[in-house]
């Protein structure tokens, strides 16, 4: 372990010490944790790759952070944002809070804003998420700086026809936004989302940072497909961490759309808890220019008969990063489990960087795992063989870059999805992809 | 139509054409033959653009341009279309979307108005039907897990939807049965016509019983050692490369 300073977190009367006693008992978890993780350094584990001074500082406790009044967006702006699969089902969330008036929820979806809820309410609520021990110091301040947690509840055998969308909305120019989100997904449920971040075009100056939490209770037997993308923004530090726990026979597939920020960072931690769990992992990243996008990854098979895969596909154009951290832990008592994971780089120009750690700790002996990692360009003759065809360089790297990520691309929930991840991560490089040196 | 001028170009810094001469003018077909390492397939590479191939010396005209000064994808635009004797993988790009780009950008060359996708789609089912191609290739990526004989069919479906002025088919023809050859040369013959010109370069005399050549010319060691009418290649066939 590294040297490390110890954070304490200015103890004052805030909304944050409100609430529910279920509601202070999580941020209190949040707090001590945050304090016993210490402020993140690039030499921990956890944080290798990662340029944590630039995160630093970010770290004060929100209230504490200047903070502007925020003006909350229009309808018509919320709207702008809404895929067309939808427009019957989406959420909104403004820095971070709920907001029912923007919203549409599809029926039957229970919609908790935490801070609201009554004692035994918030009790029952928040129990599987108690138990949910935090390993990362970024999601430990979100929860615990979150003024407003939101606790999503699919209901047992509920069946959303359509993806939820919920969209992340950041209003105020404060240097920094918390948001924590748990979902439930109760027993035999099948549910989709789509999870966007979005703000205003005209953003502050100065840099600002989304610290966002999403904690999954996962129950017996339910299914969640979630995806989920951010806005490309060269002046935003975004950080994410998807923390699930998976019950018997659950099935949970995640898509992860990065193009990277000035800083981006997400984790992704699943414990698979129960027999016969299904996970499947799916992340794509384009960054371009300076952007920079890492990924830390822990799934742990805590059970036997559990198959997870994860695909990661990373594109670096330029002068930009991406790394991917990967530990897949398998426990003792997990026998056959399969688990894979496959890290793809394409490396667009000799300045780029993209690291990749892929691990496997095995402690049961019956189990099948594999892991794998490329790094490589773009293949000199394919180029050739479509510009043979009267296809332009710029047009035949795109057509290439594209065919890099389409396996990750063509699992989106729908079409229009498709369409903006592919826009998202493909826009940023085309400057590139048209002024790239020969292959050769 | 196409003037080769004393041609020599090396790859990887040796020398594999030394020196070739050869005109084509348009309405014919030439056939190149010659044993492997002969510099067949290096020529076709150095007419289509390859990056990799150097010509050090020597002209080639286009139409009355200079086509080595131009790059890759403007010589295909013009008009110039080369058969890969292996025709490259690219898993993630569909057929026909790709088919389609490269059609569209010609016709954008050319200032003309784009096709869509379904005036375009009707297009290729009529090409596909002439070659006795299956629709699905369609959706599929480009030659992604395709035989080597549906690699060559895609080859000419290319080339019958580009309908190129100058085809070069690099051993078009290797690899084939001759169900699959009969298809490929019915292909190859419909492109004929008195205002563009095919130059099928091949190993073997088997093709050109279907296509039937104006002119065959015998490379080796890098140069034209022999030229003449279609009955050099049966005498070639007959008596073997040694002997020209």
């Amino acid at each position: 372990m590294t040297e490390r300073n110890q954070t304490t977190m200015v103890q004052q009367q805030t909304p944050l010490d409100s609430g529910s006693e279920a509601l202070r008992e999580l941020r209190a978890q949040a707090r001590h944790a945050y304090e016993r993780l210490g402020t993140p350094h690039i030499k921990a584990e956890e944080f290798n790759y990662v340029r944590t001074s630039e995160i630093s500082p970010f770290l004060l406790p929100a209230a504490s952070l200047a903070t502007v009044a925020s003006c909350h967006p229009s309808v018509e702006e919320v709207q702008k944002h809404i895929l067309p699969e939808s427009r019957q089902s989406y959420l909104v969330l403004v820095d971070g809070q709920y907001q029912e008036s923007l919203s549409r929820p599809p029926k039957g979806l229970e919609i908790n804003p935490v801070a609201t809820l009554g004692e035994a309410e918030a009790a029952s609520m928040l129990a599987p998420f108690l138990l949910m021990e935090e390993e990362d110091a970024l999601s430990a301040l979100a929860i615990a700086q979150c003024e407003h947690p939101l606790h999503l509840s699919v209901p047992a055998k509920w069946n959303s026809p359509t993806p939820i969308q919920v969209l992340a909305y950041a209003a105020s120019p404060a240097p920094r936004t918390d948001i924590a989100l748990m979902l439930t997904a109760g027993s035999l449920s099948e549910s989709r989302f789509t999870f966007l971040t979005a703000g205003p075009e005209a953003m502050p100056e100065s840099k600002r940072m989304d610290n966002i939490s999403i904690r999954f209770d996962i129950e017996e037997g339910a299914s969640l497909r979630w995806q989920q993308a951010e806005r490309a923004l060269d002046d935003t530090l975004h950080l994410c961490k998807l923390n699930g726990r998976l019950a018997r026979d659950s099935r949970f597939s995640a898509l992860s759309a990065s193009p990277g920020s000035h800083l981006t960072r997400r984790v992704f931690t699943f414990a698979l808890a129960g027999e016969g769990v299904d996970l499947e992992l799916k992340s794509v990243t384009a960054a371009a220019g300076q952007r920079q996008s890492h990924s830390l990854v822990q799934i742990n098979h805590l059970a036997p008969h559990c198959t997870s895969r994860q695909q990661f596909k990373n594109v670096v154009a330029e002068k930009s990063r991406s790394s991917v951290n990967g530990t897949i832990h398998v426990a003792k008592a997990a026998q056959q489990t399969n688990a894979s994971q496959l890290i793809n780089n394409l490396m667009l120009s000799d300045d780029a960087h993209a690291d990749t750690k892929p691990r496997l700790m095995i402690f049961a002996d019956d189990v099948k795992c594999s892991h794998g990692a490329t790094v490589g360009r773009l293949d000199a003759e394919q180029i050739f063989y479509l510009r043979a065809r009267g296809l332009t360089a710029e047009q035949a790297r795109t057509y290439l870059t594209v065919a890099f990520i389409e396996e990750v691309l063509e699992s989106a929930h729908s079409p229009s999805l498709r369409a903006l991840l592919e826009s998202s991560l493909i826009g940023p490089l085309m400057p590139h992809l048209a002024h790239a040196k020969k292959e050769r | 139509m196409l003037e080769i001028i004393d041609l020599h170009a090396n790859v990887a810094g040796t020398e594999i054409l030394k020196g070739i001469t050869l005109t084509v003018n348009k309405g014919e077909t030439h056939a190149i033959m010659g044993p492997n390492g002969s510099g067949k397939s290096t020529l076709s590479k150095i007419l289509a653009g390859h990056p990799d191939y150097e010509v050090t010396s020597g002209q080639v005209l286009f139409n009355g341009e200079d086509l080595l000064t131009l790059e890759s994808d403007v010589r295909a635009r013009k008009g110039l279309f080369l058969g890969f004797q292996y025709p490259v993988e690219i898993p993630g790009v569909n057929n026909a979307e790709f088919l389609r780009a490269a059609y569209n950008a010609r016709l954008r060359d050319k200032g003309l108005e784009e096709l869509d996708p379904l005036d375009f789609d009707e297009l290729l089912d009529g090409k596909m039907a002439e070659l006795t191609m299956d629709k699905r290739f369609k959706e599929r990526a480009i030659n992604e897990g395709f035989s080597g004989g549906e690699k060559k069919r895609n080859e000419i479906l290319q080339m019958a939807v580009l309908n190129p002025k100058l085809a070069i088919l690099d051993e078009t023809d290797s690899g084939l049965d001759v169900d699959a050859l009969k298809v490929v040369a019915g292909g190859i013959n419909r492109l004929r016509n008195p205002e563009n010109a095919i130059i099928l370069i091949t190993h073997y005399q088997r093709l050109l019983d279907y296509v039937q050549p104006d002119q065959v010319h015998i490379l080796n060691r890098g140069v034209i050692v022999q030229s003449g009418g279609k009955e050099l290649a049966l005498e070639v066939e007959a008596q073997g490369y040694d002997r020209a």
